[in-house]
């Protein structure tokens, strides 16, 4: 079968999304199809976000099928067209009036909400079948649009890579360093710990500065490792020998960390509202869900710290719960008649 | 571009109710009572199976449509002469076959009436002092309770809404989440737990509150509401075939938001009846607004 992927693009820009194409693409080819990945620029600001949906509707693609990943590429028409819904452009939606959101409560703003979820709900309803990668994003779907949408789960990168190995004493988080990922929090809860346990983030964003200035005024910059932009080698080795991984983000999509810390063998510390990671960590199973305040995040990390072996035993009861996550009934639900 | 010119002959009464029709045609043509300063009109419509005596109709060769408001069969000179008769009653429609053009007592005018989602109108409710959770009821006894010009806006911002009467269709075009009674439903045509939720008198108004406790329901029985007055119960969709049975037809493409593609269409330099301009306007259609097209088509004259 001949299959585009479609998804968004936003230049100089790289996260969950476009590695969640790029893999979809690779697993596509590996089941024995012919697969390409199609992407078309698109900016976020409300005076041009419909530019690129009506963009999308011009576009010509002769294929056997097109799988949309995001907003606002399942604009595109196509009589086969399957949408496997990673996100919408939630700046208009829950994140609407919010630090990261330009769209206003005033009455254009408003409106352009309406419009905009009129839209989407007209093009997702013309996909022949209704995916989301996660039960997160279904309920979106659901209280904003109404519609219902099956969840397919699919694993995180660097899957066959990603083992457990011998504990160290630091907690890790890769992670962009904006505001929706609340790595502020994570600073903020090193004040807290009381083991000698450090704390490294991976990854570049707009609060790097502000972290190392608010890890100075905490008096933990010297259990904080800021490092940057790291290799893919690095994220997995830093993965398997962390103590555990602490991510906490607002209402995340799906949350590739999560899978990615169960994957290498350690638990997750993370928040009552961090979305999709919900959908994974077990409170005292394999991690610990805390209330998002600095306090309970560093209890969590001590707890840890100090009993190592119910680190390992977390960490065993995450690997377990993504045991059966694999490519191969992805694509035989997305390709199938 | 200039739109064809539509004669409309009409009698002294029976012009109110058509209003909707002949304004949801202007975005296709120009209604106009006849006038021999305007030219010859390329077709005609007549708001009575009267009024099509009038002005010499019945001899011309222009394309004739007739509206018809009565229950009774068609007059046979007027099944002869027209290209297609709007009518309201089923009864009649069957009579005449393909050459009815149905047209619910109750549609409405679905681009008058914007849908909004559950979660729009909570926002909505914020910006306006609202309550949070805010049930009303229309065409019962509390219909008093709101001013009869602020009902359609107040169906527009309601959680929920419990609807008897003749605003039921404006309701379900707002994407209201609706409870009725059985009858209503039935009347339009509406499959409950699809389109609309059905309640007796005595558990409506609590049906009401679990819906807007429920907003995936909510949400998609507005939708679902929304589509069957998009499909059966818009007026602007009976214009439309009109304007099909004139053949002065839209473009065979009713409606897009498209002023900013248009836009760029026209920064290219491309003619407004190219077939690359009208293959943009089709592509984008299905997404689109019939207040946009007009908007469009108007500013395109």
């Amino acid at each position: 079968m001949d299959i585009c992927v479609c998804g968004a693009q936003v230049p100089f820009m790289r996260g969950g999304a476009e590695a969640l194409m790029d893999n979809l693409v690779e697993a596509a080819v590996a089941a024995g199809h012919r697969a390409e990945l199609v992407r078309l620029p698109t900016v976020w600001d409300r005076d041009r976000i419909f530019d690129a949906a009506l963009a999308w509707r011009m576009v010509p693609i002769d294929a056997d099928l097109v799988i949309a990943i995001n907003f606002p590429a399942y604009f595109v028409q196509h009589p086969n067209k399957v949408v496997w819904l990673a996100h919408q452009h939630r700046a208009a939606y829950d994140g609407a009036d919010g630090p990261w959101s330009d769209f206003t409560l005033d009455d254009t703003g408003l409106e352009l909400q309406r419009l905009l979820t009129e839209w989407d709900t007209r093009a997702l309803t013309e996909s022949s079948k209704l995916f989301t990668i996660s039960g997160v994003v279904a309920d979106r779907l659901a209280r904003f649009n109404g519609l219902a949408a099956e969840p397919l789960y699919h694993p995180a990168p660097f899957w066959d890579e990603l083992a457990p190995g011998p504990s160290e004493d630091f907690v890790f988080c890769p992670l962009r360093l904006e505001g929706n990922k609340r790595p502020g929090l994570l600073v903020d809860a090193l004040a807290h710990v009381r083991s000698d346990t450090r704390l490294a983030l991976a990854g570049h964003g707009s609060l790097e500065g502000e972290l190392r200035e608010r890890a100075r005024v905490l008096g933990v910059d010297a259990r904080l490792d800021l490092l940057g932009f790291v290799t893919d080698a690095d994220v997995v080795d830093h993965y398997a020998r962390a103590l555990a991984v602490v991510y906490a983000p607002f209402d995340e999509d799906y949350g590739y960390v999560t899978l990615q810390a169960f994957r290498a063998g350690k638990p997750v510390i993370t928040a009552f509202d961090s979305g999709g990671v919900l959908e994974w960590v077990e409170d005292g199973v394999n991690g610990f869900i805390t209330d998002g305040t600095p306090e309970a995040m560093a209890e969590a990390i001590d707890r840890l710290a100090n009993d190592p072996s119910l680190a390992e035993k977390m960490g065993a009861a995450g690997r377990d719960r993504v045991a059966d996550l694999r490519w191969g009934p992805v694509i035989e639900q997305l390709t199938a008649p | 571009m200039t739109l064809p010119l539509l004669g409309i002959i009409a009698g002294p009464t029976d012009t109110a109710e058509v209003a909707p029709l002949v304004v949801a045609l202007r975005s296709w043509c120009r209604p106009h009572a006849l006038d021999p300063s305007l030219g010859p009109p390329a077709a005609l419509l007549a708001t009575s199976t009267a009024a099509i005596g009038l002005n010499g109709a019945l001899a011309g060769s222009v394309p004739v449509v007739v509206i018809s408001n009565d229950p009774g069969p068609i007059p046979h000179e007027v099944r002869a002469r027209a290209a297609a008769v709007v009518v309201r009653d089923d009864l009649v429609a069957d009579e005449l076959g393909d050459q009815a053009i149905r047209w619910h007592r109750d549609a409405v005018a679905a681009s008058e009436h914007p849908c909004l989602s559950p979660f729009v109108r909570e926002r909505w409710r914020r910006r306006l002092s609202l309550p949070s959770t805010f049930i009303v009821e229309i065409g019962t006894q509390r219909a008093s309770d709101i001013a009869h010009t602020n009902v359609a806006a107040t169906l527009a911002v309601c959680s929920a809404a419990v609807v008897r009467g003749p605003w039921l269709t404006t309701a379900l075009a707002l994407g209201t989440a609706v409870v009725t009674d059985a009858t209503s439903a039935a009347r339009l045509g509406a499959t409950p737990a699809v389109h609309l939720a059905v309640a007796g008198p005595h558990d409506a108004t609590a049906t009401a509150h679990a819906l807007a406790n429920d907003p995936a329901r909510a949400a998609a029985l507005g939708w679902g509401g929304r589509l069957l007055v998009e499909a059966h119960l818009d007026s602007a969709g009976v214009a439309l075939e009109i304007a099909h049975a004139l053949g002065i037809g839209p473009r065979d493409f009713p409606a897009a938001p498209l002023s900013r593609l248009d836009a760029e269409l026209g920064a290219l330099g491309t003619p407004t009846n190219s077939s690359v301009a009208n293959r943009a306007l089709r592509r984008a259609v299905a997404i689109a607004g019939v207040a946009d097209w007009a908007d469009l088509t108007g500013r395109r004259q």
